[in-house]
């Protein structure tokens, strides 16, 4: 979406009660996100149907579909799943590929979970199979990362110096089964960084949008073939400037959260977990004072939240993702593939595991 | 000699398997799958995997333990959904399948709540929470009086400790600060559990110390909230009990019911419209001066602290844990268990 977002949001969604025909969606897998986020989001939203929702276990798939007038659908093949205008795809990421290549066959806009593919390869692969994608990478839209997005294009604070990314707390209990997909890394992709870490490398890549970036160097800890933890140093720069990224995701460190941007002028720092989190402006820090423990105070905060114009609670950046999405194939927009499915997420990822300097079976 | 924590990767179950590491007791945590068990692995924790509702897998994992804690508990809300009839039956599972598959004479402890105290701590006995732990404590003592085995019931405080997030988040809003209010008064029994009491009550009853039964844990002596908040303070700390919040100047209530001011100020407007000027001009004076009591009061308010569990305001009754160390005294001694691994 563009500038002056709410009227252009008021604007689309004046189009869609207007418009006689609605679009028609389909839900493929119907685990936490589709029935905690998807599906009271899309039931909410003028001119769209919810059509079906399929599994692959019967009673999860009916579960799902009941509060919303769908029809239940136990998946057996990809081709038995009724025609839609656009299917949400919440299956785990290793089971993406036969749906992506029916409904693109279908020229069905697909809505993908996070992440898109598991490396650069499939996902530039999955790409060729569908026309209209994009993927749920919600944290964009939060106000959080927009602010902060804000502060980069705009260079009000000066040259960016650094940017430390971090984000991690002990696994504790994982409300999963002895039988999780997240587990097998064949279905997950891989651990901390394909199901969490992507989330915050999509808001490096939006807040960054057009810079090039480079992994310099990854560190991996291993546990029972999954990565737990992470830190790896990356380089994003344009024509006129070079930043350094220390990114951090871990679920066995209490590092806590936290996006902390070095301007010249001052240090912003926001926990970009919390969609409605403040961003909180101190004092600038010099190259000696950083090294000193809590180097960047943050006495003193306030939003620069201009218009309410982006997500403070989690089902509203969800709300925006699909309307930004319905925008783009109902034609009012351009929409790039690959920057909708955040293909820059994906081959960070990949060149992070790449470049990880421990191997898969050392353990921690 | 091991015991076996069923749960070992939850928010209590962590923090009890460094505790208990420290004061010397072999533990083996019981996970579900090898994510909930990355953190205690990477502390050098020997973790067992397998799901304790599945009978089978309860059948081989229990037997080789010399004592078992269950710190597991199925919610309602889950990942699943909304599902409050299989919890039950998970909650039901999980304690018969432990006491059923243990060997014979070991001690088996299931962490209950102060909550199963009902009506007696200020808790409704509609809860939910409240009948599933009572429900969980019968099968639980039916199952060890069927089997033969030593049952311990321990009705937890609320735990707070190194690792709990409700401790994460009193000191965040606790420290810097000098002056806080909250809605309870202060010399209220909090019904506090910290984790270090807790580890050794465990002990105490997994070396048969403690006769069989159903016994209340919280600190000892009992902790008063003012002793709870000053346990977080980074400093001097005054607490003021304030059942409504009003800032310090104005005593007027801040945040009033927006609704409750539109409809006073509608039939306000109404009645003065009928007096004469000269009385309604006082009244409008005294409503100016009332709001700016208010808006003054949102300005200096004090930091207010307001927890769920102040609801509970009764002292949590016994039968009380025989022998306890003074909660104070363990903490004393303590080395922080996470750093020390």
């Amino acid at each position: 979406m563009q500038e002056d977002e709410a009227s252009m949001r008021a604007k689309l969604s004046q189009w869609f009660r207007d418009s006689s025909d609605a679009v028609t969606v389909g839900v493929v897998g119907s685990g936490w996100v589709s029935t905690h986020f998807h599906l009271p989001v899309l039931s909410q939203m003028d001119g769209v149907t919810l059509s079906y929702v399929a599994d692959i276990h019967e009673n999860a798939a009916r579960q799902a579909s009941r509060t919303y007038g769908a029809t239940p659908i136990t998946i057996t093949e990809s081709d038995n799943l009724p025609r839609t205008d656009v299917a949400l795809l919440a299956t785990p990421v290793g089971a993406r590929e036969t749906y992506l290549e029916t409904f693109g066959d279908r020229g069905t806009a697909v809505f993908s979970e996070k992440p898109f593919a598991t490396n650069t390869e499939t996902h530039r692969r999955y790409l060729e199979l569908v026309d209209e994608v994009s993927c749920n990478y919600m944290r964009t839209w939060y106000s959080s990362t927009n602010q902060l997005k804000n502060a980069v294009q705009s260079d009000f604070f000066g040259p960016l110096r650094r940017v430390e990314l971090h984000e991690g707390e002990i696994v504790g209990s994982t409300g999963q089964g002895s039988d999780t997909f997240r587990t097998n890394v064949d279905k997950s992709g891989g651990g901390v960084l394909m199901e969490e870490g992507c989330h915050l490398l999509s808001q490096l890549d939006h807040i960054f949008e057009g810079w090039d970036q480079t992994v310099e160097h990854t560190e991996i800890k291993w546990h029972e073939g999954l990565d737990v933890d992470l830190r790896s140093e990356i380089t994003i720069e344009n024509d006129e400037v070079s930043v350094p990224i220390e990114y951090r995701k871990s679920m066995i460190e209490p590092i806590g959260n936290r996006a902390r941007f070095y301007f010249e002028g001052a240090t912003m720092s926001v926990d970009p977990f919390e969609p409605g989190a403040q961003v909180k402006l101190a004092e600038p820090v010099t190259e000696t004072a950083r090294d000193r423990p809590g180097a960047a105070t943050t006495d003193g905060s306030y939003t620069i939240d201009p218009d309410n114009s982006f997500a403070t609670e989690y089902r509203q950046a969800v709300y925006l993702g699909w309307l930004d999405f319905l925008d783009a194939i109902e034609g009012h927009r351009e929409a790039d593939p690959a920057q909708q499915t955040r293909l820059d997420v994906t081959e960070l990822m990949t060149d992070m595991y790449a470049s990880a300097t421990r191997g898969r079976e050392g353990e921690t | 000699m091991t015991a076996g924590l069923i749960g070992g990767n939850g928010e209590v179950g962590t923090e009890l398997s460094f505790l208990l590491r420290q004061r010397g007791r072999s533990v083996t945590p019981i996970c579900r799958n090898a994510l909930g068990s990355a953190y205690l692995s990477h502390h050098g924790f020997e973790c067992e995997l397998g799901d304790v509702t599945d009978d089978t897998v309860a059948n081989n994992l229990l037997p080789t333990f010399d004592g078992v804690v269950i710190a597991a508990f199925a919610p309602p809300i889950s990942r699943r959904g909304f599902h409050p009839q299989g919890a039950r039956r998970d909650n039901e599972a999980i304690v018969e399948n432990a006491v059923r598959n243990v060997s014979a004479d070991v001690p088996v402890i299931y962490f209950s709540s102060v909550i199963a105290h009902g009506r007696e701590i200020g808790k409704s006995p509609l809860d939910w929470y409240y009948r599933e732990k009572r429900n969980a404590e019968t099968v639980f003592l039916e199952a060890c009086q069927e089997h033969g085995q030593p049952g311990y019931v321990l009705r937890l405080g609320h735990v707070h400790g190194f690792l709990q997030d409700r401790s994460r988040s009193l000191t965040q809003q606790v420290q810097g600060q000098r002056e806080v209010s909250i809605p309870i008064d202060p010399t209220t029994a909090s019904n506090v559990l910290h984790t270090v009491s807790l580890a050794e009550a465990v002990d105490r009853c997994l070396d048969g110390a403690i006769e069989p039964g159903t016994y209340t844990l919280t600190n000892r002596p009992q902790w008063e909230w003012s002793r709870v908040l000053t346990h977080y303070a980074d400093g001097e700390l005054r607490i003021r009990y304030e059942p409504e919040e009003t800032g310090l100047l104005s005593r007027v209530p801040v945040d009033p019911d927006p609704d409750v001011v539109a409809q006073a100020k509608d039939l306000t407007t109404l009645v003065l419209s009928s007096v004469p000027d000269s009385v309604s001009g006082v009244l409008y004076n005294r409503f100016l001066q009332s709001t700016a009591g208010s808006e003054i009061a949102a300005l200096d308010r004090i930091p207010r602290i307001d927890l769920e569990v102040f609801t509970y305001d009764q002292k949590a009754p016994g039968p009380y844990l025989p022998g306890q160390t003074k909660t104070d005294e363990l903490l004393s001694e303590m080395v922080d268990p996470v750093d020390e691994s």
